[in-house]
This record gives structure tokens, C-alpha cells and sequence, in this order.
């Protein structure tokens, strides 16, 4: 497994561990969370809930990632489309080129 | 024999069906049984008959050999809201009756005329039912007989029983056999299973009941094939009914050896041994077929033939007649004009007893012919192979068999016939063990029914041909399954089983909702309900094990402001609610501003529509305003002062930027110190917070924000509210507000400014609006707050993120936060889904209403079927009357004194109820050996001897009316058409409740300091009108220190007692209430349909929590409204009486002994819990106790509440709750009404006239008291009324309220109509005791009515010719005499001329039966009881 790949592997189960603590539902544990998962749609995630992943996430990876930044860089229609494998890609791609 | 004439050829369609029959509560079930061969014989249910009867060695009458048979007992429940029944009269009506009732509305609907009427003129009723006893007469048999019987053997056996012992037990046998009374004996009397149907859903043609045995359903299927032939009706109602298990009927059956002691039912096998009983109802809707085409009615069949005989002088009356059975057979395909061997099918009768069976198969083989190798065999079923013999409903079961086999092309098995019959081989016919399809292009089957006693039927029908399945769709489509699985139980056990049963319904604080349950969605709600975590509808599941709202949970709603984005989804709401959308065009934020406004209270109608409630109201920023005006702060013509002050020109004022910021205000403060001009204008949840200032101090807030990776964004708008920066802005504003008048807040209102609720006077509230433009939104902990004060569920109404904010900033806390509206989500979707999630809370919206089920829940009555063994726990104690002595100590010495002395005590009590019953003062008159008045309460001290403190008495003017108390217009008596103008036509009055306010303010203005803490012997003698307003006086008067006598001069008294503090609270009282019962109204249909007349004001009945045969409990929510909330509390006490009684159930409160309250009064939006415990039920009166107890401590409690009974029967109590709907006069079938004094009180009367005349006519009159002596003018008045009424009715008109229609005098004194119905023509009659009147709409019509009264012959030949009197008919002379005055005098009304004291002007020319021809003109004429009508007919 490439670096890239076991950052990535990594950063997935770290997301689906952080998605079932800000939404707090016993389902969403029976729910496998995959890279096709959608934050919007098959999540049903509040902006409030995507920043308290945001706050999630900076706690655990630190200077490493600036999700603000890349959210920023968003159209919104673009952030209702943004899937987990969106976010695995850019932490793993944020990991590997530090 | 020949055809009938006039029928059409092709036959009498069936149209729709309905049944229930053993394992099948409905016609689908039932042919789902059939098709998959459903065995649904049952050991008898032990509350049928009881198990003591069973055995089968005996020979005895009353011990049967079989315990098997067909039971519909699971299915017996009773809708007996929707049918207008109040559940006392259903227990004890027959209950094949109220299930008949319930199946033929469902056989209609199966028609397709749920929807669209019928003619019900044309619409007869035609059942075939044995006249056999019934549970309900069972009962009555055992009240009756039974219990004396019990006694006088008891007597005998127990000599040392006394007649009191005795009296008791037959008391308490009586009670237990089941209700009966003068209130449901009609209930009992067997014709009405037709009548009833006739009654209840308005069909005006036959209705009759007929009993032919086992072949009763189709001798009826027969007379209704004869009603339509003949063209008398254009829509039959027939079928079957035999709702019977009754011992008298199993031992008959016994007794003659028919029952089969294998317990099986074999139809057509060699070891076929006897019937097993079954039961059921089995009913059709048959209209002609050119009508039914016509019409475009789905069809199941066609009844091309009907043949009925008798076996005559044969063999035996109980051995069946093969003669007899041919004859009917040839007859039935002799008027079908067919041949008998065309039929693919016959169901037969098929009894399985071994002679019954032989007979039919060789009646089979004479009609049908032999066996014929060149030809398939026929199939001969019989549905008593599955559901057993259901004798007079029999036939319709097997005819709804064959009818659905035609129709769906496929031939049904029969059970149990392994071995067939040896006579079977020789006939054409066949049995089948399994189904087959039936793909014959013409599907033709016969069905067979015969009877004891040798009476036979047969019905021929026939799929509808080819030619005919191009029709229209079925009308009666199922309505579309509801979106959701809703589920309610007590525990996560039930509610498993419910959720593995499949079906939405049950009751209990344990909920479950699945939208739109897929098989995988159902698997997941599954594993919730087993793992007993909540779940909040993410995944389209919606979980709580114990409803965050059961305990006490309230509801808040949080109205949005401006937000980022506003994209509202309105979709499928203005359809579903009937409310337009409001227009929420434009750009910018002054149109952003509006359009949340307009949204917001879009929304608020919306969730009230659907039925949800807040228990108080919040608002985020601007969305305050949306807060204050659905909290009633002001009345919506403040939508428009909001709107305006939202104007461009006023937005811009400080021209600053806003930046929302991912994190909290705690957070964020230290990070921007050294920016100037930046502050925090809304700190909305942990994680969420907005600066606020100029563009360059953001820009840089942002700048460091994003160097801390906080996610932050500037909105796309400036204005500077919720900062300092508005001062010197604001007054725009304000100027708008201020203008607005204040109005008491409905629900406690909450400020997001100081996070408490709104202060309660005027000055505080304006300077709040103030605060709120310039200090920051403190959202985060006015949500903690709320938590705080109770809410549970956080319900976001609008567009935006406040659900959001609340799930984050109370995560880890119990609550529910849920939106109305959800981006990218259909408005009525989202709702539906908002909707599901407080159900499941403990909510109650109407589910029906929001699409989530097919029908609001209502609780149905279980009807008993069979008459139990009445078991008396040992050892019987009297229940009421006299005082009696346990047994077995009657002769003690000491307890007879003892007992003696209790009698005494009695009768002292009764003494003292009929004194205070007779004084209008209320005061209670000291009785020998009874302890006077009660004291004062805990707390207080007693009466002083020491002078009053104050003066001695107080006189003051007192005026009650709409512009003080314009919330009485809610409290109005009268029901009128919606819109109607004039006030005092509703008879607005001061509820009672009111009165007691009253008096008790005055009571604290007579003595400044103190305040009321009870209040006693209060006594109402009339009402307190309020429009036109009350004018009288209030006087007060000192009994002693601290008690004051308080009147309000010609209504209303009082004594009221003062203190200085409340007393302690008594703990609340844990008295039960008996046998607990469903209240079968729902709740939303208590206000709705007039059950109780309140109007929104007054609806303080939030819920109805028990419902005892001694009383009820409740929840009540306290209203602004003065007195409502004690009101609220005599309302449960008025839904009793009306659960309880089944005539004169309107019941008003005019006495009460004693309130005394514990603290100070509810503020609006409080809920609580009150109890009703009914101390007695008079004829006339029913005394209550009542405690109504806050947060689990009593704040009130009541003795002694009288409410007086108001006589409502016949017509009455309808007339009351529905008069736009409602006739009082009775309508004869030949066109006029008539109004016959029943002897009327004069409180009834004037219930009665009130809604028969405006305020304006009765004043016109002289006033009520007045009009009233005018008795019989006034009953012509309504009886003409009634008869235009009755005319609008018929033609189509929905509600015509009495009061839109006029009945004005012409000159000639020929009455006019005006108003609705003008352009009809009537005429009236009235004399002592009666009024007659006939409406018409062309021509002039005379009516008169006269008493037939001996009539000299000095006046006949004053008023008739000689050649006139040479008509009179033999017979009553002095009668005839008298029809041809009517005559006479109808005609003259007619002619608008009168007599004009020449009754020889008209002359009598002919007499035809009743009808007599005067100068031209024909009159009918009909004795009825001692007078004589007479109408002119055209």
C-alpha cells in the first residue's frame, strides 16, 4: 500500500469516526460510511455540523490541513456535492505533500 | 314464468360490497381467505359463550357437543364518532346493528360514493336476518329474569339474606349483565338493523328487514332485483346479517343433531357430519345496469336471474325438498332467460349435512343435467367449508364469492372435500382443492341459499361482458397509501409486535415512524426499537421509547430572521391546507425582510392546520417579531406595520458588514482584540456566532479568523441591527411599532434580548423593542433557557438554521429540533417529516390532515358479542342506594343502630341538598346534627367576631359586553353561518367561570390588600348576555373580616373569602375513576363538530387523558381569556355527560359549592392537569368534585359543581350542536313539515327560538319572554322555516342555518320568503299545540290543520251545501266534516283570498279516498291523532 493509499485509508476511518460524533445517531453506525458517501445528501449534515467537523478535523490533523481554506474555495453547489472521498483525498493529498 | 316488466333485460349490477366475516375484517381479507383457502374455524372465544356449556356426553339443553365454529368477535369495533353514536347507546344497541351500519358505509365507499352522492331519495335498504335473539337482548333477558330469578332462588336457598343483601346483589348483577336504559332500549328492537342504515347515512326509499332462514340474504338479493326492476329505487343496499352465537340458538342446533361432532365442515365429502356455525354480514350495493353504465360504476357482476319457492305440502319441515330446490333453480335461469348448463360455476348451499348435501346434488343434477364426458365439468364450491354456515348471511357470503370470482376470472377452492360424495360423479360438477384460473369468455355462475321450513332462492349472475370492460377506472380507488409506518404502544415490546404487524395505529408514549417504509428502512426501525436509542429521521426513522413530550415536554417554535440564504419550498402545502402562498418575490433585504415575515406567518397557519401547538414562542432577530404576533402580542394587522418598517429607505441606516464565523462568541472575543468598531450582534449556537461592523474592521476580523482556520463568511447584506451603531436609527422603527396596539401574549413569549419571557406590562414591553434592535441576538442561551423552562421539541418555523443551533447548542440534553421547511425538500414533505418527528415525541398533529395517514386515529369501541357469564366477586356489597351492613351482620344490635343512624344521616344530607337547591340565594339553612358551612381554609385564619375592616358595602355599575370582553364572542351560544353580522344573533354570554372572576376582582377592590383565596355557594340564575351588553350593578357585602358577599345583580352571587397569603396545598387527591373507557370523540373533533361550542378562546382542552365511568381527567391549557380556564375544567365535566347519557347531554354549570385555590392563576401557555370526579347523576342535575393541579400541586379545587341538564331529545340535541343542518319540525313524506309541541321548558324553548330568530325579530316581538306567549305563531314560523329548509336541502344545498332565511307577511298576509330560499312560495297553519307548512317552488300552496271536534249540524250547514254534504264519505262524521273545512281553508290560503267569511264560496266537488276536489283545486288530507292536515297538491 502507497503512502497516499494507507494516509487515505487512514483519513476514511478517522471521517467516519468524527460523522457519527457530530451527528450523534445510533444509525449512522450501522451505516457504512464509504468515499461515495454525500455529506448533504445521504448525511443530511447542517452547516453547523460541518463546522464542528471543521473544528473536529483541525483538532486532529493541526496545521497539517486548512479545511476553511479548501471549503472556501467552494461554489456552494459544489459543497452541497462534497463527498467523504472528497475530504479523503484532500487530507491524504495535504499529508503526502506537506 | 315470464319476465318482469320494466327490468332491464341485462340485469341488476353490483356495484359495490362490503363484509366481514369470520378472519376477514373486509372484503379484501375475505377473498384473499377464499383464494388461498383459509380455514377460519376457532374454538368459540370464552366471552361468546362460556366453557362451561361445552360436553359433549351430555344430552342436556344446555350442554352442547362442538366448540367450533366461525366468530367475528376480533373485528367488532365500532366507529361510533363517525357515525354520530354516542358510545352509551352503542354498548347497548344490538351490535349486528352498528357493525351492519359501519359495513354498509363501507360497501358505499366500495361503490365509489364516499365522494359523490347518490340519490338517497331513490336508495332503499333490503336485509335478509333471522329472528333470532341478539347479545344486547340477551342481556336485557338477564337484567330482567335472570336477576329475579337469581334472587328468589337465593331467597330460598339463604333465608338469612334480607332484602337488602338481596337488593344489592341484584343490583350488582344487573350492572354487570351490561347497559340498558331508557337511553338505548331502542337499541333492541330488530328492524332497526335496516333503519338504522336508512337513518344514519340518509336514504329515503324501503327499508326493511326480512327473514327467510338460511335463505334469508337471498330473498333480499331478490326484492331488491324487484325494487329496481320496478323502477321504485335506483339503488338497493342488500345482503345478510347474523351477528348470533347465542346458547338458545347452539342448543337448538344441539338438539337437532346438526352440528358436526368431528368439528370439521365437509361440504360434498362422503364423511360429511353436520354444519359448524358461522357468522357474519355480507352486503351489496345493486343498481340497475344502464345505470350503473351510465354512471360509470365499476362492476363486479350482473345479476341476470332471481328465483325463490317454497317446498310446500312435502315430506318434512325439516328435510329439504329436491322439488322445492329445482323450482327455485329453473325459476332463477328462467327469468334470466339462459340456460342453466352456460354456468361455469355454483356456489352451492352446501351444508354438509349428510341430507342436505344428497338433496342439493340431485337438484344440481336435475337442473344443471347429468354428467356429460364431451363436456369440462363445472365447479361447485360452498365458502362454509371456511367460514362455516352463516345462516341468514349465508347466501351473501357465497353470492360475494361467486360475484369476485366472475369478476377476477378465477374459480375458488373448497376445503375438507378429500373424498367426495358418491352423487357428486353423476352430476356435471367438480370440486376444486385448489384455485383455477377461469378463463371463459363468459363467466356465469349460479348461487344457492336454502332455508328451514322449505324456502329456496337462487341468484343467477355473469361476469360483465366484454363490451363492457372498456368503462371508466374504478371509482372507488383505494386512497393512496399514506408516506409513513406510524406506530404508538405502551413499551418497546408492543411496539415491536406492532411494527412486525405491519399496521400504522395504537396509543402509548413509546412511538415509532417509518416514511415511506422500505423492506430495508423496516429491518433498520427494527434494530432501533431493540436497541432502544432514539432516533431523529435521517434515515426516514423517527424512534423515541419514551416521548420527550409524555413527561411534561413542551413544544417551542423559534421563527427565523434574515438569514445567508432564502430559498423557501412551499410545494404541496396551498393544496393540501387550502392556504395560498403568500408572494415572496424580490430582491434584496428589505424584500428578504418581508418575505421572512410573510413566510414565517405562512408557516405559523400551516403548523396550525396540521395540528401542532406551541406550548411558547421565540424568535431570531427580526423572526421576534414573527413571534410576537403568533403569540397574540399583536393581531395580524401588524404583518403590514413589520412590512413597512422593513421599507429600502430604512434598511441601509448604519451601513455595516456582517461576518458569520464558525465558532462560538466565547471564542471569538479574545481573538479580535485591537479591532475597532467590531462586535458580536448574534451569538447563535456553540459553534456559530455573527460580528458585526465597518467593511474594513471585518475584513481584517475575517482575515485573522481564517488565519486560525475558523471557518468565517461575509453575508451578503449590511445594515447594523443588533449593535449600538442603530442608536440614533431605531425610531423609524419604533414610530411603526408603536402604533401598534398591545394585546395580552395567548403563549408565554420569550426575548431573545434578556432570554426570559416578555415583561407583562405595556410600558416594559415597548422598551423592549427598543433593546432588541440595538443589543445583540443571545440565541445560544435563550435556547438553554428554554431547555430550562421545559421545551423539549424545537420546531424552526421558517427557512434557515435555528433547528440547527438548537441541536447544537443542546447536544448531550434531551430534545428534539425540527424545521417546517428544508432546503431542496418539497414544503409538504419536509412538514410531513417535521410532523412524524413530534408524533413520535408525544405530539398529536393531525396525521391525516399532513398526509401521514390514511385516516386520523380514532379510537373505536369493541362491541361485546356475547353475553359472559356475569361472575359477582364475594362477598356482593350494595353499590349504592341506602347503606347496607356487610353480610351476615344483620342481626347484630350494634351495627343495625349504627345503620339507623347512617339512614338518618341520608336523609339529612338530602334535606340539605333540596334546601340548597330551592334558595336562590344559595345560602345553606342550618340542619339539625349537620355540622354548618365548612370552615375557612388550612392557612387562614377563621372568622373574626371583630368588625369588618372596611366599609360595610360596596355598590358599583357593572357592564358586560363585547368591547370589554370581546373573547365572549367565542363563548356564544348559538351556532351561526360562517360570516354571519350580526353579534348578538350568536348569543355571546359571560361563561359562569367569567362571573366567578368577577366577583372575586370585586371582592379585592372591596378590600385593597387582601386577595381572593376561595370562593363558595355560587349561584348563576340567567345568563349574562353580552351583546347587546349587560348592563346591572355589583354590589359587595360583608358577611365578616374576611368574607364578602359579592352579587351581580340579576345573574349571579357569591361569597367570596380574603387572606393575605394562599393556603398550603392539600396533597392532590389519587381517587380513582372506575372502569376506565375510551372517550370516543377525538379531540380535534370535540371544537370541530360542535360537541362542545367554544370557540378558540375557550379551547383550553388540550387533551382528554381518562375516561371513567365516575369521571374523566383532562389536560387543560391555560388561556388569556378571563374564566376560561375554570370553564375549561366544567367543559371535561360536559363531555362526560355527554359520553355518559344518551339524551339530554347538553349540561350548564349554575352552581358551585365551594373553589378554593391554592395559588395564584395560571399565566397563559400553562398546562394543566385537571380531574373530574361526577358525584351524582340526577335527571335534571350532576354534581361534581373537580381538582386542577399545576406542575403535580393542586392549585384549585372544586366541590360541589352542578350543571343542569338540558332536555335535548328527539330532534333536540342535533338542532342544538348542528342547526344549519338540522330540521327540528318533522318532515312528512308528502312534502310539509310539522312542529308539535312536545311540552317544551322554557329554557329548551329558548335554546330553540334563539336559533329559529334574530335577536332583531324576537325584539321586534317584544323580547324573548314575550315571543313566547306567542307560542303558536312562532311555530309556524319554524315550522316554515324548516320547510324551505327541507326544500334546499333536497336540492343539494349543504347548510342553510335557520336565520338566512325570512319569512316576511305581504299585505294579503300570505307569508313571503326572503333571504336564502327566496322565490320558494309557502304557506302555514298553526293551532293550539301544532304548526303545519308547505313549501314550494311553483304555484301557491295552501296548508291547514285542524282538531276534529264534534261539528253540529248547525255548522255544517253553514259551511257546506247540501250537495256538498251529500259527498261526505260514511264512517267519522264529524272527521269529514272536518277534512273538507281544511280542504276548503287550503284552498282559500291557496288562492290568497281566504274565506273571506263566505265558506260557501268554495265548494266541495268530489272526494277521492283522502283527496277532495274544491272548486277546482285538489286537496289531500290525512287524519293525524286528534286533527286533520289538508295541502293542496298539483
Amino acid at each position: 500500500m502507497s503512502t497516499l493509499e494507507a494516509h487515505k485509508s487512514e483519513a476514511l476511518q478517522a471521517i467516519s469516526a468524527m460523522v457519527q460524533e457530530v451527528i450523534g445517531e445510533e444509525w449512522v453506525r450501522e451505516t457504512p460510511i464509504t468515499l461515495e458517501t454525500s455529506f448533504t445528501h445521504d448525511l443530511e449534515l447542517e452547516s453547523i455540523e460541518l463546522v464542528a467537523l471543521s473544528e473536529k478535523l483541525q483538532a486532529r490533523y493541526g496545521a497539517t490541513i486548512d479545511f476553511p481554506a479548501w471549503l472556501s474555495g467552494m461554489e456552494l453547489e459544489q459543497i452541497i456535492a462534497l463527498k467523504v472521498g472528497d475530504l479523503v483525498d484532500y487530507i491524504a493529498r495535504c499529508q503526502s505533500n506537506p | 314464468m315470464t319476465r318482469r316488466d320494466g327490468m332491464d333485460p341485462r340485469g341488476a349490477a353490483i356495484v359495490g360490497m362490503a363484509c366481514v366475516f369470520p378472519k376477514a375484517p373486509d372484503l379484501a381479507t375475505f377473498w384473499g381467505n377464499v383464494l388461498a383457502g383459509v380455514d377460519a374455524i376457532t374454538d368459540v372465544p370464552a366471552q361468546r359463550w362460556d366453557p362451561v356449556f361445552f360436553d359433549p356426553a351430555s344430552q342436556s339443553p344446555d350442554r352442547f357437543y362442538v366448540r367450533k365454529g366461525g366468530f367475528i368477535d376480533e373485528f367488532a369495533d365500532f366507529d361510533a364518532g363517525a357515525f354520530g353514536i354516542m358510545p352509551v347507546a352503542a354498548r347497548g344497541a344490538e351490535p349486528e346493528q352498528l357493525l351492519a351500519l359501519q359495513c354498509a358505509a363501507a360497501a358505499l365507499k366500495d361503490a365509489g360514493y364516499a365522494e359523490r352522492d347518490f340519490p338517497r331519495a331513490r336508495a332503499s335498504v333490503i336485509l335478509g336476518r333471522g329472528n333470532y335473539i341478539g347479545a344486547a337482548t340477551s342481556r336485557l333477558i338477564n337484567i330482567t329474569r335472570g336477576a329475579q330469578q337469581l334472587v328468589e332462588s337465593l331467597a330460598i336457598l339463604l333465608p338469612e339474606l334480607g332484602p337488602e343483601q338481596l337488593g344489592a346483589l341484584k343490583r350488582e348483577f344487573q350492572a354487570r349483565c351490561g347497559v340498558y336504559g331508557p337511553d338505548t332500549a331502542i337499541g333492541l328492537v330488530p328492524n332497526l338493523l335496516a333503519s338504522r342504515i336508512a337513518n344514519r347515512l340518509d336514504l329515503r326509499g324501503a327499508a326493511y328487514t326480512l327473514d327467510a332462514a338460511c335463505a334469508s340474504a337471498l330473498v333480499a338479493v331478490d326484492h331488491a332485483c324487484r325494487e329496481l326492476a320496478a323502477g321504485t329505487s335506483d339503488l338497493v343496499l342488500t345482503g345478510g346479517v347474523h351477528l348470533c352465537h347465542d346458547l338458545v340458538f347452539w342448543s337448538v342446533f344441539c338438539q337437532l343433531g346438526a352440528l358436526s361432532r368431528s368439528e370439521r365442515i365437509r361440504p360434498f365429502d362422503r364423511r360429511a357430519d353436520g354444519i359448524l356455525m358461522g357468522e357474519g354480514i355480507g352486503l351489496l350495493v345493486l343498481k340497475r345496469l344502464e345505470d350503473a353504465e351510465r354512471d360509470g360504476d365499476r362492476v363486479y357482476a350482473v345479476l341476470r336471474g332471481t328465483g325463490v319457492s317454497s317446498d310446500g305440502r312435502d315430506v318434512s319441515l325439516m328435510l329439504p325438498s329436491v322439488e322445492g330446490q329445482v323450482l327455485a333453480l329453473e325459476r332463477a335461469w328462467r327469468s334470466a332467460g339462459l340456460e342453466p348448463a352456460t354456468a361455469g360455476l355454483v356456489e352451492a348451499h352446501g351444508t354438509a349435512t349428510p341430507a342436505g348435501d344428497a338433496a342439493e346434488l340431485e337438484t344440481l343434477r336435475r337442473v344443471f343435467g347429468p354428467a356429460d364426458p364431451a363436456r369440462e365439468r363445472s365447479v361447485l364450491g360452498s365458502v362454509k367449508s371456511m367460514i362455516g354456515h352463516a345462516m341468514p348471511a349465508a347466501g351473501a357470503a357465497g353470492l360475494i364469492k361467486a360475484a369476485l370470482a366472475a369478476y377476477h376470472g378465477v374459480r375458488p377452492p373448497t376445503l375438507h372435500c378429500e373424498e367426495p360424495h358418491a352423487a357428486l360423479e353423476a352430476t356435471a360438477f367438480r370440486t376444486l382443492p385448489a384455485p383455477e384460473p377461469w378463463e371463459a369468455p363468459l363467466r356465469r355462475a349460479g348461487v344457492n341459499a336454502f332455508g328451514f321450513g322449505g324456502v329456496n332462492a337462487h341468484v343467477v349472475l355473469e361476469a360483465p361482458g366484454a363490451a363492457r370492460a372498456d368503462f371508466r377506472a374504478p371509482v372507488a380507488e383505494p386512497s393512496p397509501a399514506p408516506a409513513a409506518l406510524l406506530l404508538a404502544a405502551e413499551g418497546p415490546e408492543a411496539l415491536l409486535a406492532a411494527l412486525d404487524a405491519g399496521r400504522s395505529g395504537g396509543t402509548g408514549p413509546c412511538r415509532i415512524a417509518v416514511l415511506e417504509p422500505t423492506p430495508a428502512r423496516l429491518a433498520s426501525a427494527r434494530k432501533a426499537v431493540l436497541a432502544g436509542h432514539p432516533r431523529h429521521g435521517r434515515d426516514g426513522i423517527h424512534f423515541s421509547p419514551r416521548g420527550l413530550l409524555t413527561d411534561g415536554g413542551r413544544v417551542a417554535f423559534l421563527f427565523p430572521g434574515v438569514e445567508a440564504g432564502f430559498e423557501p419550498d412551499l410545494a404541496g402545502l396551498p393544496e393540501r391546507f387550502g392556504l395560498e402562498a403568500p408572494d415572496l418575490g424580490g430582491e434584496g433585504l428589505a424584500h428578504q425582510g418581508a418575505g421572512v415575515i410573510l413566510l414565517n406567518h405562512y408557516l405559523a397557519r400551516v403548523a396550525a392546520a396540521a395540528g401542532l401547538r406551541a406550548d411558547m414562542v421565540a424568535g431570531h432577530s427580526i423572526g421576534e417579531w414573527s413571534a410576537m404576533i403568533e403569540a397574540g402580542l399583536f393581531d395580524t394587522a401588524a404583518l403590514q406595520a413589520f412590512l413597512a418598517a422593513l421599507e429600502p429607505s430604512m434598511l441601509r441606516v448604519a451601513d455595516l458588514a456582517y461576518l458569520a464565523v464558525g465558532a462560538g462568541a466565547d471564542r471569538v472575543d479574545p481573538w479580535l482584540e485591537g479591532v475597532e468598531g467590531v462586535a458580536v450582534s448574534h451569538d447563535n449556537c456553540l459553534h456559530q456566532s455573527i460580528l458585526c461592523g465597518p467593511e474594513a474592521a471585518i475584513a481584517e476580523a475575517a482575515r485573522r479568523l481564517r488565519e486560525r482556520k475558523v471557518l468565517c463568511e461575509t453575508l451578503p447584506f449590511r445594515s447594523g441591527f443588533h449593535t449600538r451603531a442603530l442608536e440614533g436609527h431605531v425610531e423609524g422603527y419604533l414610530r411603526h411599532l408603536d402604533r401598534l396596539e398591545l394585546r395580552p401574549a395567548a403563549l408565554p413569549l420569550w426575548s431573545a434580548t434578556t432570554c426570559r419571557p416578555y415583561p407583562a406590562g405595556a410600558d416594559e414591553i415597548r422598551a423592549l423593542f427598543r433593546e432588541h434592535l440595538l443589543e445583540p441576538v443571545r440565541f445560544r442561551e435563550l435556547l438553554l433557557a428554554l431547555h430550562g423552562a421545559g421545551a423539549r421539541a424545537f420546531v424552526q418555523v421558517g427557512t434557515g438554521s435555528l433547528a440547527a443551533f438548537a441541536s447544537d447548542t443542546l447536544a448531550g440534553l434531551p430534545h428534539l429540533a425540527v424545521s417546517l421547511q428544508a432546503p431542496r425538500r418539497g414544503g409538504l414533505a419536509q412538514l410531513q417529516r417535521a410532523c412524524a418527528a413530534l408524533w413520535v415525541e408525544g405530539a398529536e398533529p393531525d396525521l391525516a390532515r399532513v398526509g401521514l395517514a390514511a385516516k386520523a386515529a380514532r379510537p373505536l369501541l369493541r362491541l361485546e358479542l356475547g353475553v359472559p357469564m356475569v361472575r359477582i366477586p364475594h362477598p356482593p356489597l350494595p353499590r349504592s342506594g341506602p347503606r347496607g351492613l356487610p353480610a351476615g351482620l344483620g342481626e347484630d344490635p350494634v351495627l343495625r343502630s349504627f345503620q339507623a343512624a347512617l339512614a338518618e344521616l341520608d336523609a339529612a344530607g338530602e334535606e340539605v341538598l333540596a334546601a340548597y337547591a330551592a334558595q336562590p340565594t344559595g345560602a345553606v339553612p342550618p340542619v339539625a346534627g349537620i355540622p354548618a358551612a365548612e370552615g375557612p381554609p388550612a392557612g387562614i385564619p377563621g372568622p373574626q367576631p371583630s368588625a369588618p375592616a372596611g366599609p360595610e358595602a360596596l355598590e358599583e355599575p357593572l357592564v358586560v359586553g363585547l368591547d370589554r370582553y370581546p373573547e365572549l364572542l367565542d363563548h356564544s351560544l348559538i351556532p351561526q353561518a360562517p360570516g354571519w353580522p350580526v353579534a348578538a344573533d350568536r348569543a355571546p354570554a359571560a361563561p359562569m367561570t367569567l362571573s366567578i372572576a368577577l366577583l372575586m376582582e370585586a371582592a379585592a377592590r372591596f378590600r385593597p390588600g387582601r386577595f381572593p383565596v376561595a370562593v363558595e355557594r355560587v349561584a348563576a340564575s340567567t345568563w349574562l348576555r353580552a351583546d347587546p351588553p349587560t348592563e346591572t350593578r355589583l354590589r359587595c357585602e360583608a358577611l365578616d373580616a374576611d368574607r364578602i358577599r359579592v352579587r351581580i345583580e340579576g345573574h349571579v352571587e357569591g361569597v367570596v373569602t380574603l387572606a393575605d397569603r394562599y393556603p398550603d396545598a392539600p396533597g392532590p387527591s389519587r381517587e380513582g375513576l372506575g372502569v376506565l373507557g375510551e372517550f370516543p370523540v377525538p379531540m380535534e373533533a370535540v371544537y370541530r363538530d360542535g360537541w362542545l361550542f367554544h370557540g378558540p378562546g375557550y379551547q383550553g382542552i388540550a387533551s382528554i387523558d381518562a375516561c371513567g365511568e365516575r369521571g374523566m381527567r383532562g389536560t387543560l391549557r391555560a388561556l388569556p381569556a378571563k374564566g376560561a380556564l375554570l370553564d375549561n375544567a366544567g367543559q371535561l365535566l360536559g363531555l362526560w355527560v355527554m359520553h355518559t347519557c344518551s339524551s339530554d347531554q347538553l349540561a350548564m354549570p349554575v352552581r358551585v359549592g365551594r373553589i378554593a385555590f391554592f395559588g395564584p392563576d395560571p399565566v397563559p401557555g400553562e398546562m394543566l392537569e385537571c380531574t373530574v370526579w361526577v358525584r351524582s347523576l340526577g335527571r335534571r342535575e350532576v354534581r361534581a368534585d373537580l381538582d386542577l393541579v399545576r406542575g403535580g400541586r393542586l392549585w384549585a379545587r372544586i366541590t360541589g359543581w352542578e350543571d343542569w341538564r338540558f332536555f335535548t331529545g328527539g330532534p333536540i340535541f342535533d338542532v342544538m350542536r348542528q342547526p344549519g343542518r338540522y330540521l327540528l319540525a318533522a318532515a312528512d313524506p308528502e312534502g310539509f313539515t310539522v312542529l308539535e309541541d312536545p311540552g317544551w321548558t322554557t329554557a329548551t324553548l329558548e335554546f330553540l327560538m334563539r336559533r329559529f330568530f334574530s335577536y332583531a325579530e324576537l325584539e321586534a316581538l317584544g323580547g324573548l319572554r314575550q315571543a313566547q306567549r306567542r307560542a303558536e305563531w312562532m311555530y309556524g314560523r319554524i315550522a316554515a322555516k324548516d320547510a324551505v329548509r327541507r326544500h334546499l336541502f333536497q336540492a343539494g344545498a349543504g347548510e342553510v342555518f335557520p336565520l338566512e332565511i325570512g319569512i316576511a307577511s305581504e299585505a294579503s298576509g300570505r307569508p313571503r320568503v326572503t333571504g336564502r330560499g327566496e322565490g320558494l312560495r309557502v304557506s302555514i297553519a298553526h293551532k293550539p299545540g301544532i304548526a303545519v307548512a308547505l313549501a314550494v317552488a311553483e304555484g301557491d300552496p295552501g296548508v291547514d290543520v285542524e282538531e276534529v271536534a264534534p261539528r253540529g249540524e248547525g255548522f255544517a250547514a253553514l259551511a257546506f251545501a247540501p250537495e256538498e254534504l251529500a259527498l261526505l264519505p260514511g264512517g267519522d262524521r264529524d272527521e269529514w266534516l272536518t277534512r273538507f273545512w281544511c280542504a276548503k281553508e287550503a284552498v282559500g290560503k291557496a288562492r290568497g283570498t281566504g274565506l273571506g267569511g263566505d265558506p260557501r264560496s268554495l265548494r266541495v266537488e268530489a272526494v277521492e279516498a283522502e283527496a277532495i276536489m274544491v272548486s277546482g283545486s285538489r286537496v289531500q288530507t290525512r287524519r293525524r291523532g286528534s286533527r286533520v292536515v289538508a295541502w293542496t297538491v298539483r
